[in-house]
């Protein structure tokens, strides 16, 4: 009935050894319900809270042209309530729900030219009033209400290219509420709300891109260095797709991909992992698994020759370099990362000696290597200092890239990268919070393992497997340059 | 050396106790899944919150210290009252650079490359930050470090050397911050609003600086201000992690010597400005930057922890708050939309904040106004006041999930000059908040009716006009793009 569960012997939640050469490894202890999800469970008895996330298997990465932004959406969505939460009644509430959307749907046509706008005011007027009627049976934002008053923290989620977290922290004693409620909304979820959240997620796209010049400018980079898969458009959608989504196809989505067997619950805090797996048979167990999600095939081509966008924006210039690069788990992946803090971590880093303080042509330069399911993109970003230009910068950036081509990285450099990435892990571990979201994430684009795995490895990493991915990877006609200009 | 973990983990040492009842969930536990979450039982958390010891120094320094040896990591976090609101006139962003080439700048043993590289490779990190009422300078490294990073740390604080070189650097880094610092509109309006509410009061300029004062400001005015505002004397310091007590204190104590004459930096009381206006600067963008606010409080006002429940209901509790789920679920007319009494050691700021696309801008100002009179007219429903009341309360164990956590809190909770007892007596002043309570507080600190508005956008589209609201100002930005 517990299915099978891996006991530490030792119950804590990090061990190490007296020995300095032994990493700290993580004693996360994994579950696998009959229905296919996982668990995942770390005790943390610092304070007696608990930290929860969910994470689905599904985010941007998953979705279709036309469709783009619908986990996002989704997300959004997912705080509604449920056939019981967030409703008075949902016998009653569910025929005014149907009717609402039949009414958008009717509006949408006669926007299209097929009724006069005399009937379009009737059908605005329906409308209000259904939404209205609709209204006095929703028990507003109860999902919210409910967690918070009994002391939830962070509560909250997140959609990225691979995944979508939820995650919440609450005291340790009330664990089987967020079973109770996480448990019921991945299967009960009633899209209540839907055409203003809608108008909601288009003003956070107008916040977070339109208006935010990073936020078009990262925009950019992904349409331009990826020309064929999914992670060229932004996680938030497009704003034309976003307007054209509908409950139906929201429904269609959230049942395909909020499945069971497609979520990892994991769990960080003051608990004891059988009464966990307990909490998870009762609330978890009964939801039937669905049919695997659809692997996504299309694989980003080889890029072959150097991509430029210019971006004209109200805002200063900066410049981005991006490369495509393998997904983590790659060995290679683990070597970029090395280089990513030889390039960029503090002040003796090679880009802030370079670029920052020596030919000040920057005030700022980051190399930055996200890990992620499928290939990603080596990324460089700088701000340039008046009076250079984002060519001069370019042209820094490029001779750092060319040196290490060509120098392997000093002894001084690799140790200084393995110390400061390890105690980087260290101090990861600290919260329970940061604990959970780090094993979730990590079992989502691959397996939580990875993090036991990944300081033997860095360990691992030599000067010339440095040398050998920056000859690889960096390479001009795998580049992709976008721009904001100087135009003022 | 990594240490072993034992493995009952150890709680950090308390001298109080509190027993946390259930609050709500009655009933008996359900063998399967229950039909709704509240027939479930809480069991009572037992929960005693960690309590650092405090000491003072032989300098006159005040020393909270909380060993927990579960990693093996060390934090230290330290405030001195050096905030930028101490900056000169004409000089502003001094202190914020001072705090900088402090660290950035070398000591009088250590050059400023040399200084950077022990601590990168030990993979610690030494770093300085800047607000309106304070300078901090924050510590974090591996415990088996512990020694070298504290008497670097204590030597940057003592023997800064403000290397000309890196204070020239730091100088062009904050040029061309000001150079941008018209690129998104969420920062031009709050940075206009401080300079429309606070005029020429202190807290009123940009902590990073203003145009020009860079051009201004001396090695001698950063010497000076060093020396007349950082000096242990006046710190507040707190320790955390997997350290021993007495070798801290010893080490501390050695390197920081004994006190010198203690300072009292001081400033006037904000003025009350409040004054209705209506305040435009014209972008072209998607969404309207909307503020509503004027000055708020001090954070030692004895009203606080009313103050505290009555913002929740208003703007501060995301989706538990009438401004949210007016503007944003009811309306679709928002992404963020929030009220917040900002904290500061002389009046902060009261405002309400949201973002809608520009046609939207109006009306969303009009319900902000409303929700700011409901609350000063009406009671809030026993409903609202339990549940902000519950989540304060109930929330309580979070201000203790780590060692530097609790450490910063205590710090920070005497700079303000707040009791040592405030966290012992937290849930009991928040439990006795009631609705007259509420409406006191929401009456005597709410003045919409004097309220400094400020909005960004493109009023054209405005539907109704902005004009509605009153005679609008409209600001002219300083022109920043050619700040050398």
């Amino acid at each position: 009935m517990f299915g099978k569960i891996i006991l530490a012997v030792v119950v804590c939640v990090i061990e190490s050894s007296a020995l300095a050469e032994t990493p700290l490894r993580l004693n996360v202890i994994e579950h696998r319900l009959p229905n296919g999800l996982t668990l995942l469970m770390l005790e943390h008895h610092r304070a007696p809270i608990v930290s929860c996330s969910v994470f689905y298997r599904v985010g941007s990465v998953n979705e279709e042209p036309g469709c783009t932004g619908i986990s996002h959406l989704l997300e959004h969505m997912m705080f509604k309530g449920t056939r019981t939460i967030g409703t008075k009644d949902h016998a009653r509430e569910e025929p005014l729900l149907r009717k609402i959307e039949e009414l958008h749907e009717r509006l949408s046509e006669s926007g299209r030219g097929s009724e006069d706008a005399g009937s379009a005011k009737g059908l605005k007027d329906e409308l209000a009033h259904a939404e209205r009627q609709a209204d006095s049976l929703t028990t507003k934002n109860e999902f919210w209400k409910i967690l918070t008053r009994e002391g939830a923290e962070g509560l909250n989620a997140h959609t990225g290219r691979d995944w979508t977290q939820y995650l919440c922290s609450l005291p340790a004693n009330r664990l089987e509420l967020w079973m109770w409620l996480e448990s019921d909304r991945m299967s009960g979820a009633v899209f209540r709300e839907f055409y203003r959240e809608r108008a909601v997620i288009l003003e956070e796209r107008r916040l977070t891109i339109d208006d935010s010049p990073d936020g078009a400018f990262s925009e950019q980079l992904f349409a331009t260095a990826f020309i064929a898969h999914p992670y060229r458009w932004p996680i938030i959608g497009w704003a034309s797709d976003i307007e054209h989504i509908t409950p139906d196809l929201l429904r269609s989505f959230y049942r395909r991909y909020y499945a069971p067997n497609n979520a990892i619950v994991a769990i960080a805090g003051d608990i004891r992992p059988e009464q966990v797996v307990a909490l998870a048979n009762r609330y978890f167990g009964p939801i039937p698994p669905q049919p695997p999600p659809p692997p996504i095939v299309t694989r980003e081509p080889e890029q072959r020759g150097k991509r430029e966008a210019y971006l004209k924006f109200d805002a200063s210039p900066r410049i981005a370099l991006a490369y495509h690069k393998p997904a983590v788990g790659a060995d290679d992946d683990i070597a970029l990362n090395v280089l990513e803090n030889i390039l960029s971590s503090g002040r003796t880093s090679r880009l802030y000696k370079s670029l920052v303080q020596q030919k000040q042509v920057a005030v700022a330069a980051t190399a930055s290597c996200p890990p992620s399911k499928y290939p990603y993109l080596f990324i460089f970003y700088s701000i340039p200092r008046r009076p250079h230009t984002t060519d001069d910068v370019e042209r820094a950036l490029r001779a750092e890239i060319e040196r290490l081509s060509r120098e392997p990285a000093g002894e001084w450099e690799m140790q200084k990268a393995r110390n400061q990435i390890e105690a980087d892990f260290v101090r990861e571990c600290e919260s329970a919070q940061n604990l959970a979201s780090l094993i979730g994430s990590y079992e989502s684009i691959d397996r939580w393992e990875y993090l036991n795995r990944y300081i033997p490895k860095i360990r691992a990493v030599t000067a010339a497997d440095v040398t050998r991915v920056v000859n690889t990877y960096l390479r001009e006609e795998r580049c992709t340059k976008v721009v904001i200009r100087d135009t003022r | 050396m990594l240490k072993r973990i034992p493995a009952a983990e150890a709680r950090a040492v308390a001298s109080l106790s509190i027993l946390f009842l259930s609050l709500a969930l009655v009933g008996c536990a359900a063998k399967g899944r229950p039909a709704r979450p509240s027939p479930l039982t809480v069991p009572p958390l037992s929960f005693t919150p960690p309590e650092p010891e405090r000491v003072t120094l032989a300098c006159g320094a005040a020393l909270y210290l909380l060993p927990d040896h579960t990693l093996p990591l060390f934090s230290l976090y330290a405030v001195a009252r050096a905030g930028s609101a101490y900056d000169p006139p004409g000089k502003e962003g001094l202190a914020a650079l001072t705090a900088s080439v402090m660290r950035t700048g070398g000591t009088r043993h250590v050059s400023p490359d040399e200084l950077d590289l022990q601590l990168e490779f030990m993979a610690a990190d030494i770093s300085t930050g800047t607000n309106e009422d304070a300078s901090s300078l924050s510590l974090s490294c591996l415990s088996k470090d512990t020694e070298r990073a504290l008497g670097l740390l204590c030597d940057i604080l003592l023997n800064p050397a403000f290397n000309d070189e890196k204070i020239t650097l730091r100088k062009g880094q904050v040029r061309e911050a000001i150079r941008r610092r018209n690129d998104e509109p969420g920062q031009i309006v709050s940075r206009e609003f401080d300079r429309l509410v606070y005029g020429s009061y202190p807290y009123g300029h940009q902590v990073i600086g203003e145009p020009g004062a860079m051009d201004r400001i001396t090695r001698e005015d950063l010497t000076a201000f060093h020396r007349d505002y950082i000096r242990p004397s006046g710190m507040i310091i707190g320790v955390a992690g997997d350290f021993d007590r007495d070798t801290v204190v010893r080490e501390l104590n050695g390197a920081l010597g004994s006190a010198h004459a203690p300072l009292q930096p001081s400033l006037p009381p904000a003025p009350d400005r409040a004054e209705r206006s209506v305040n435009y600067i014209e972008k072209d963008t998607e969404q309207a930057h909307l503020m509503v606010g004027h000055p708020g409080i001090r954070r030692d006002n004895p009203d606080y922890f009313p103050l505290m429940v009555m913002n929740e209901i208003l703007g501060a509790g995301a989706f538990s708050s009438r401004m949210l789920e007016r503007i944003r679920v009811n309306e679709g007319l928002a992404y963020h939309v929030a009220t917040q009494f900002t904290t500061n050691v002389q009046t902060g700021l009261f405002y309400a904040v949201c973002q809608t696309k520009e046609k939207s801008a109006t009306e969303a100002l009009s319900f902000i106004l409303d929700e700011l009179e409901r609350i000063r007219t009406e009671r809030v429903t026993r409903e609202e006041l339990a549940r902000a009341k519950d989540s304060f309360i109930n929330s309580f164990v979070f201000h203790f999930t780590t060692a530097p956590q609790v450490v910063a809190q205590r710090v920070d909770l005497e700079f303000f000059g707040l009791p040592p007892d405030y966290l012992k007596t937290y849930l009991a002043r928040v439990s006795a908040v009631t609705d007259d309570d509420v409406l006191r507080v929401a009456q005597t600190y709410l003045h919409p009716e004097k309220a400094t508005i400020l909005v960004l956008g493109t009023k054209g589209e405005f539907e109704p006009p902005l004009e509605k609201f009153g005679p609008v100002n409209a600001l002219k930005l300083t022109d920043v793009g050619s700040e050398k």
